[in-house]
């Protein structure tokens, strides 16, 4: 429960905060959302496997930020614009993954109970 | 262990509540960036419409107002005009270059036809000066238009003896001498009356050397314009007299 109270704190605070960032910039915010959610969705995975490293997550949920909205600038400096589809189809397909996996084991631990 | 995971997964999961939040904002304020510009450009776009609407309209009422200006100015010009136009049929009549008509007499003077008995002949016919007495006396009776013959008598006109013939300016006329007048025709009888020559001519003289003479009143009677030349050549104008 709590990570959820989490994330609505960090809306609430996003929101309240309004940091202006200029509109040529929001597609690498957009992918990096993208990542950051994936991230986050398979550090709850990895909780729930028991695998769960503090610092693989902490890195890993930074990096693929950060990387995706490299990607995506990357793509605009070399010409190459369709780029951030990598990024976007990555991200995407891991979270499906990581969504589902997710999923099964809290029903699977939910059955054992 | 729960507390450890826990405290990182929250803190990830704000930061993650933070990106969201501000893509969400981000991207929203894009959109209306997008509508922004176009609904401004609409709206100046209209107000420079109706600016220029308004611009074009006080035009209109501009040249409106210009052409009544012009109207006017073209109603005055045409009355002077007609007032002009008046004035010259006026002064043309008067100056009797034009056909005229209206009321007045009729004086109709002729050779006697038969051969002088008494050897005189100057006696038996009419004379210029016969007819200058005539004309003049009708003058003197306000007559308006005169013409002999069909020649009309103006300001510059001359009756005279040349031969056999009666001139009137270039014109040389033979009897009978029809002299047309118009005017007032009871004025002008009395004026025909008044002048001792003329009423001479015309009763004693007449009656003596068997002079035909026909006097008629008419009610209307056209003499016709002057048709010969008007050489001005000493004559000037001067200059606000």
């Amino acid at each position: 429960m709590l990570p959820l109270v989490g994330l609505l704190v960090g809306i609430g605070i996003g929101l309240a905060l309004d940091i202006p960032i200029p509109v040529a910039y929001s597609k690498y915010l957009g992918v990096a959302v993208l990542a950051a959610l994936d991230s986050a969705i398979g550090g709850l995975r990895a909780n729930l496997e028991m695998k769960f490293n503090e610092k693989l997550f902490f890195t890993g949920f930074f990096s693929n930020t950060l990387m995706a909205a490299f990607i995506v600038f990357m793509g605009d400096r070399l010409g190459i614009e369709v780029l951030y589809l990598a990024a976007v189809v990555a991200f995407g397909v891991r979270l499906f993954q990581n969504l589902a996996l997710v999923r099964r084991h809290y029903f699977q631990r939910r059955h054992w109970e | 262990m729960k507390k450890n995971w826990h405290l990182s997964l929250v803190l990830v999961y704000m930061v993650l509540g933070v990106l969201l939040a501000t893509s969400f904002n981000t991207q929203q304020e894009y959109y209306e960036s997008l509508n922004t510009p176009r609904k401004k450009d609409l709206i100046n776009t209209m107000r420079k419409l109706e600016s220029e609407r308004d611009r074009f309209k006080k035009q209109i009422e501009d040249d409106r107002k210009q052409v009544l200006r012009y109207e006017e100015v073209a109603a005055k010009e045409q009355g002077i005009q007609a007032s002009y136009t008046k004035e010259l049929e006026r002064t043309k009549t008067a100056a009797g270059l034009v056909q005229a008509k209206g009321p007045g007499l009729v004086v109709t003077l002729s050779d006697n036809p038969q051969y002088p008995k008494d050897g005189q002949p100057n006696n038996y016919i009419i004379h210029d000066y016969d007819i200058r007495a005539v004309v003049n006396s009708l003058w003197v009776g306000g007559a308006e238009a005169i013409s002999i013959n069909g020649q009309r008598l103006i300001s510059t006109s001359s009756i005279r003896c040349a031969g056999v013939t009666i001139w009137v300016d270039s014109e040389g006329l033979v009897p009978p001498f029809v002299i047309k007048a118009i005017g007032d025709p009871r004025k002008m009888m009395s004026a025909l009356n008044a002048d001792d020559k003329t009423r001479q001519l015309l009763n004693e003289v007449a009656d003596l050397y068997g002079l035909f003479k026909k006097i008629e009143q008419k009610d209307e009677l056209v003499v016709p314009g002057y048709t010969g030349a008007l050489p001005v050549d000493n004559a000037r104008i001067i200059e606000g007299g």
